[in-house]
């Protein structure tokens, strides 16, 4: 098996609290591992504040973790924080961000933002500039590739927008591309149109995507693997037929149960407890939510337990049912 | 960019200010080749106006004319100059500190205070005292004192665009810090820019005016200012010659008044929220105006061929377009569509609450047999909330952040009634159990609140005066899936129990769908469909329904991506330990 394309290792993040001589800091990633291979999509669902956006900052490199470890193809890349090191990281994974409406420059041209990322990596001669640009519109389907070169933002729709920003995160031919929740914030009919063009980017050219979202629904529809952050911690994950399918995790099958999905969406009874203040810091951070919770659950920190192939999940009544990785609790 | 000069051309302000102000460059640049030499004693002194000297002459002899002419040219370089100086350096310093921040920012930010402690009249009159005399020294002394206000406007501006995603994605893209400032930033604050530098030039000709008339400049200079200075000592009004200082009066008065026009034109182009509209431009309504029909029985809010405009710069723009919908007591209507569509132009109509630029121009919203949209003063504040009330979409600006809970609630119900605030209290503890949150809330400040219990606060002051009809526009869209389904299944709950109808207006259709009773969809401002939420769910007939039913992604397996057809893809979650006894089969 060769090396992953992205490889993240126990990384955790936490932020200054409290007032200004506090020295408290707020947890919010709390050790997060994955991979991600080539061709391959993998989403990651969580509710606001459970760290989805300070993960993809951090793998952005725009934020740098306190503690764990980041691998691009096999190499360490938080070692060596160089500028020519940063550049070539940027140049090989890119990201495409939530608010299409933020994220591109109101004062340039669509084609401005294509050409810098082209340029600043020495993508292609200058002679050759024009045509590359013009390709890479046509490549998400804004044609004629002419008339939107030399548009501004605000002269396009928000799926046009969000077009341009994929665009720009293509510029480079990277290898990963980070996407915060593309589809937010744009209307539901052109929504479609967006996640079936990042769809077609793993296929036709092997690019990975770490797809954010909170909404289940689309993750279903595009990712092959699901992890679900809690609080800063990956709860579940694996396959994203099976995760939905036979959700194991009380975390996940109260997002599913959320979804609105059918007529009696708002008949059936939400599987959770109210919440009562912040994640606690010691064993299960769901535990004082969960319907099912246990004793030990808010003492030990719940094991890896690994119902089937490829499936994690980390919870304590899990633990007959699958095999745990490893049989000591660590905490 | 020519759009704007374009814009700024066509600008009634700025036209007058920047001819004014073009008028006094040209007089400043060829002028003094037109008239005599200022300092040479011409006549007999304190002359008044004659053909010989048409501003009349000066105490000592010297000609007004000339005088003022002259005194435009040092006046307005130095203005212009510290304008410049002012605004480059203000910037600089600004954005360095807001775009660095940490140690740069604080270093920057410290010295920025220390002279914005200083008092700036007293330090360049220390200034002037020490440094040689010349017009260099008024630009020197007038920058090291105004400076700072322009760095702190700055700092503020970039550290307000430093969050904006697109630096951001510049950062990720991999420029440089310098090409960020300069061409992801810098763009940006044009307009700032602009009026800055009038504003900055501005301040420096009033300044420039003051020190000189006070004696602090080059007395041997003819500059507006110097002319003030001699006009003061040649006891010019105890003389009552007038016509010596008020050309140069007028003068300055009217660099001044150029200068705020065009400064509050910029403003006004750039700041769309302070560009008045032509409401004229609106053709007028041609509803009948019926104050009171007879209620239908079983309608409580009719809705009547609606049409809503708003003005534009280019005209009139239709946004709502012959809506018509009824909704019965007790029914829960839900209204779809994507962004642009007019649904919440047509909840703010409701209540009255259009902005200035729209208005009803056809049609009629009936509720109960009251026509809404001729409501008007004391009868609409009774209507509003005592009969239909709203839950907005963003729970954080709902809400006042400097009240606490309690008291939003006591102004809510003493605005429709004398009440004690004990009563409001009282009342107030009751509504927030009624939707789930801990009546001891009532002490809470909003931003101790999470988002999903902002909206819940925001349901129980919409139910506080026990409305007929409650309008919510899109309150769930800013929350969590968890949160939504937990408020929509409380608001269920309570119309079950109130008895009250309700608006509902989102962008999702299958959640209105598992909501409502009947929905309506709109596009483009029309009404495409309505029908019940059975009805559409078993199939519905516009194409645009169908779309936008289509465009949800669902759970079920029918429809989802077909699997990858690559291979299986390795296992999702690796750790350092144990990750070579978990691949194979997951099992030991």
């Amino acid at each position: 098996m060769s090396a992953p394309l992205l490889e993240a290792e126990g990384l955790t993040r936490s932020y200054l609290a409290g007032g200004f001589f506090s020295r408290e800091r707020k947890p919010i990633l709390k050790g997060v591992s994955f991979s991600l291979q080539p061709g391959e999509i993998v989403a990651l669902v969580g509710e606001s504040g459970s760290g989805k956006s300070t993960l993809a900052r951090l793998l952005a490199r725009l934020d740098m973790p306190d503690a764990g470890q980041l691998r691009l193809a096999g190499r360490d890349v938080l070692a060596d924080g160089g500028a020519q090191a940063s550049l070539d990281y940027r140049g090989r994974v890119q990201m495409v961000f939530q608010d299409p409406f933020a994220s591109l420059n109101p004062v340039h041209t669509v084609a401005y933002h294509l050409e810098r990322p082209l340029v600043r990596h020495g993508r292609v001669p200058k002679s050759g500039l024009r045509t590359r640009v013009l390709s890479l519109l046509e490549s998400v389907g804004l044609t004629p590739a002419e008339a939107f070169a030399k548009r501004y933002p605000h002269e396009l729709s928000g799926g046009q927008r969000q077009r341009v920003a994929v665009a720009r995160a293509l510029a480079v031919e990277p290898q990963v591309i980070i996407a915060d929740e593309p589809t937010s914030m744009l209307d539901v009919s052109t929504r479609k149109g967006v996640l079936q063009l990042l769809r077609g980017l793993t296929q036709e050219r092997g690019i990975g995507i770490l797809f954010i979202t909170h909404d289940l629904a689309s993750a279903r529809h595009l990712a092959d693997r699901i992890l679900v952050l809690y609080a800063g911690t990956v709860v579940e994950a694996g396959r994203a037929d099976e995760v939905l399918r036979q959700p194991r995790h009380p975390y996940t099958k109260l997002l599913l149960s959320a979804v609105p999905d059918g007529d009696d969406f708002l008949q059936a009874a939400l599987p959770v407890r109210p919440a009562t203040g912040p994640a606690p810091l010691v064993g299960c951070p769901f535990a004082p939510r969960c319907p099912v919770s246990e004793p030990r659950c808010s003492t030990l920190t719940p094991p890896d337990v690994l119902p089937a192939a490829n499936h994690l999940v980390r919870c304590h009544l899990e633990v007959p049912k699958g095999v745990t990785a490893d049989a000591s609790v660590s905490s | 960019m020519r759009d704007f000069l374009r814009r700024l051309a066509r600008h009634r302000k700025a036209a007058v200010g920047g001819s004014l102000l073009l008028f006094f460059l040209l007089l400043a640049v060829v002028g003094p080749f037109f008239v005599m030499d200022p300092t040479e004693l011409v006549g007999r002194p304190h002359q008044p106006p004659n053909a010989a000297h048409w501003f009349g002459t000066t105490g000592q002899g010297q000609d007004v004319l000339a005088q003022t002419v002259v005194g435009a040219r040092e006046t307005l370089a130095v203005g212009f100059a510290v304008g410049a100086l002012v605004t480059l350096i203000g910037a600089l310093v600004g954005i360095t500190s807001g775009y660095l921040g940490r140690r740069v920012d604080d270093v920057l930010s410290l010295t920025t205070n220390v002279f914005l402690v200083i008092p700036g009249m007293p330090l360049a009159i220390v200034l002037g005292a020490y440094l040689p005399s010349g017009p260099l020294r008024m630009v020197a002394v007038l920058t090291v004192a105004g400076w700072a206000w322009n760095a702190r406007v700055f700092r503020a501006e970039s550290l307000a665009l430093r969050g904006r995603d697109f630096v951001s994605a510049a950062v990720v893209t991999g420029e440089s810090h310098s090409r960020i400032v300069s061409r992801e930033l810098l763009p940006n604050m044009a307009s700032l820019l602009g009026s800055s530098f009038i504003g900055n030039t501005l301040y420096a000709v009033g300044a420039q005016v003051g020190l000189e008339f006070l004696g602090l400049g080059d007395v041997s200079a003819v500059t507006w200012g110097t002319n003030l200075y001699w006009a003061a000592n040649d006891a010019a009004l105890l003389t009552r010659s007038w016509w010596i200082f008020v050309p140069t009066g007028l003068c300055i008065a009217l660099v001044g008044f150029a200068l705020t026009l065009v400064s509050s034109a910029i403003d006004e182009m750039t700041n769309p929220a302070l560009r008045v509209h032509k409401p004229a431009a609106l053709p007028a309504s041609t509803a009948p105006r019926a104050h009171l029909e007879k209620p239908v029985p079983g309608v409580l809010l009719r809705v009547q061929d609606l049409c809503i405009d708003y003005a534009t710069e280019k005209g009139a723009s239709r946004v709502v377009d012959s809506v018509s919908f009824d909704v019965a007591p007790g029914e829960v209507f839900g209204l779809a569509g994507e962004s642009g569509s007019g649904k919440s132009t047509i909840g703010s109509a409701l209540l009255g609450l259009l902005p200035a630029s729209a208005r009803v121009t056809q049609g009629r919203i009936l509720f109960n047999g009251m026509d809404v949209t001729a409501l008007e003063g004391p009868a609409l504040r009774a209507f509003r909330w005592r009969q239909v009330s709203m839950v907005f979409q963003s729970a954080m600006s709902a809400l006042n952040p400097v009240l606490t809970l309690g008291e939003q609630f006591h102004d809510t119900l003493a605005a429709h009634g004398r009440v004690s605030r004990a009563a409001s209290y009282a009342r107030a503890r009751e509504l927030l159990g009624m939707v789930g949150l801990s009546p001891d809330l009532v002490t809470a400040w909003p931003h101790q609140l999470s988002g999903g219990m902002r909206q819940r606060v925001g349901i129980a002051l919409a139910l506080a005066l026990e409305p007929r009809l409650v309008i919510m526009d899109e309150p769930t869209t800013a929350l969590d899936v968890v949160v939504q389904k937990e408020l929509l299944q409380r608001m269920v709950e309570l119309k079950q129990r109130l008895g009250f109808a309700m608006l509902f207006i989102t962008h999702d259709l299958p959640l209105l769908l598992a909501l409502s009773d009947r929905v309506g969809v709109l596009q483009g401002g029309k009404l495409v469909e309505v029908d019940t939420s059975a009805n559409l769910r078993a199939g519905a007939r516009h194409p645009y329904t169908q779309l936008l039913l289509s465009s949800f992604p669902h759970l079920s397996a029918k429809d989802a991506a077909p699997p990858p057809v690559q291979q299986a893809p390795e296992l999702s979650v690796s750790r350092p330990s144990t990750r070579v006894a978990a691949i194979p089969g997951g099992h030991r």
